[in-house]
């Protein structure tokens, strides 16, 4: 589902992906193709679609009021935020200049991602 | 169990440690202190593992082949070292639904040793086949609460390598749901060692409260009593 998440996030249309062979996802998954690796001849390798979420509604610690968003480094959020159509954070803060002093844990979403910010308070 | 999985890991390996499995990450840590000071892991939520962006960074750093060992387990396993993780019964008129393979359908096939865990050592578990096959591969050996079953690669199959103390051939057999030749040199899993036990309850379960209080908790009063 990564994979997938970052072929959207790269405006393509599928992305092979490792492994899968002899899983029965593929049995219940017809839109998972297997087909020849064109670079490795001999071996098999599967295909799966793109996933562009048309809404992704995500919560970050902080933003400023150009829409930049500060999250954690930890999750993917930043994939989701890039493959989605629409991008909606919640936030805790919203400050003139929130992204320009980042904790080592922290990461910006930059505002191009990002469609509208919710203002969540106590 | 952890004690069987830390004596399975190597110094300078690097370890990956999914969700919901405290046992493996107790045995990850109790190797590095023991005698793989040099293993690198990563425990998201633990301090002092490798500190990926993501699951992405460390699913690509699995694919490129660099991850040397991960820990998988399944609501079934198979004689063939198959897991389980997403319906019992027929997929379509599933008896029970689970959350599905969380991304074990493409471990199992990149990481150099796959270590298989289950709690539950029973026939319901280790099913002569899962009825839905989320992954499967070659795993490197199963580490159960009853004993530790290797992978003999030539035939394809579980084989039983060692039965934990108060266990026996007969009694892991009876509890297994197909049939599981012994290695040659089958025999019974060291206990673990005083020493093995201090680091756990001094240095391990201090770290894995972070991650796994109740799991702590449950394990120093299983210790008490």
């Amino acid at each position: 589902m990564l994979m997938a998440l970052q072929a959207g996030a790269s405006g393509v249309s599928f992305t092979p992906v490792p492994g899968l062979l002899g899983s029965d996802l593929l049995r219940w998954r017809p839109d998972f193709r297997v087909v020849d690796d064109p670079c490795r001849p001999g071996q098999k390798v599967v295909l799966v679609p793109a996933i562009r979420p048309e809404f992704a509604l995500l919560h970050g610690r902080r933003a400023d009021i150009e829409g930049n968003v500060v999250i954690g480094t930890m999750y993917d959020d930043r994939l989701v935020a890039q493959a989605s159509c629409h991008v909606v954070y919640s936030v805790e803060t919203v400050q003139e200049q929130g992204t320009c002093s980042l904790a080592a844990d922290e990461q910006v979403i930059p505002a191009a991602f990002v469609d509208a910010l919710v203002l969540v308070r106590d | 169990m952890a004690c069987a999985i830390a004596r399975a890991l190597h110094d300078r390996e690097r370890v990956g440690i999914g969700v919901n499995s405290p046992i493996p990450a107790a045995g990850v840590l109790l190797a590095q202190r023991r005698h793989a000071p040099r293993l690198r892991f990563r425990l998201p939520g633990l301090e002092g593992g490798v500190a990926f962006v993501g699951s992405k960074e460390f699913f690509d750093f699995a694919q490129r082949g660099e991850l040397d060992v991960f820990f998988l387990s399944g609501i079934q396993i198979d004689m063939s070292g198959r897991i389980n993780l997403h319906v019992l019964g027929d997929y379509e008129r599933p008896r029970r639904r689970f959350p599905g393979a969380f991304g074990s359908a493409v471990l199992y096939s990149v990481v150099r040793r796959v270590i298989l865990f289950r709690t539950e050592h029973t026939p319901r578990v280790f099913v002569p086949r899962v009825d839905f096959v989320t992954a499967g591969g070659s795993p490197d050996r199963v580490v159960t609460s009853r004993a530790v079953l290797g992978f003999d690669r030539a035939a394809g199959r579980l084989v039983l390598d060692s039965y934990h103390p108060g266990q026996s051939v007969d009694s892991v057999r009876a509890a297994t749901g197909f049939e599981l030749p012994s290695r040659s040199d089958v025999g019974e899993t060291p206990p673990p060692t005083a020493e093995e036990l201090r680091v756990l309850r001094d240095d391990v379960y201090p770290l894995l409260a972070a991650v796994y209080p109740g799991f702590v908790q449950r394990m120093r009063s299983a210790a008490v009593n």
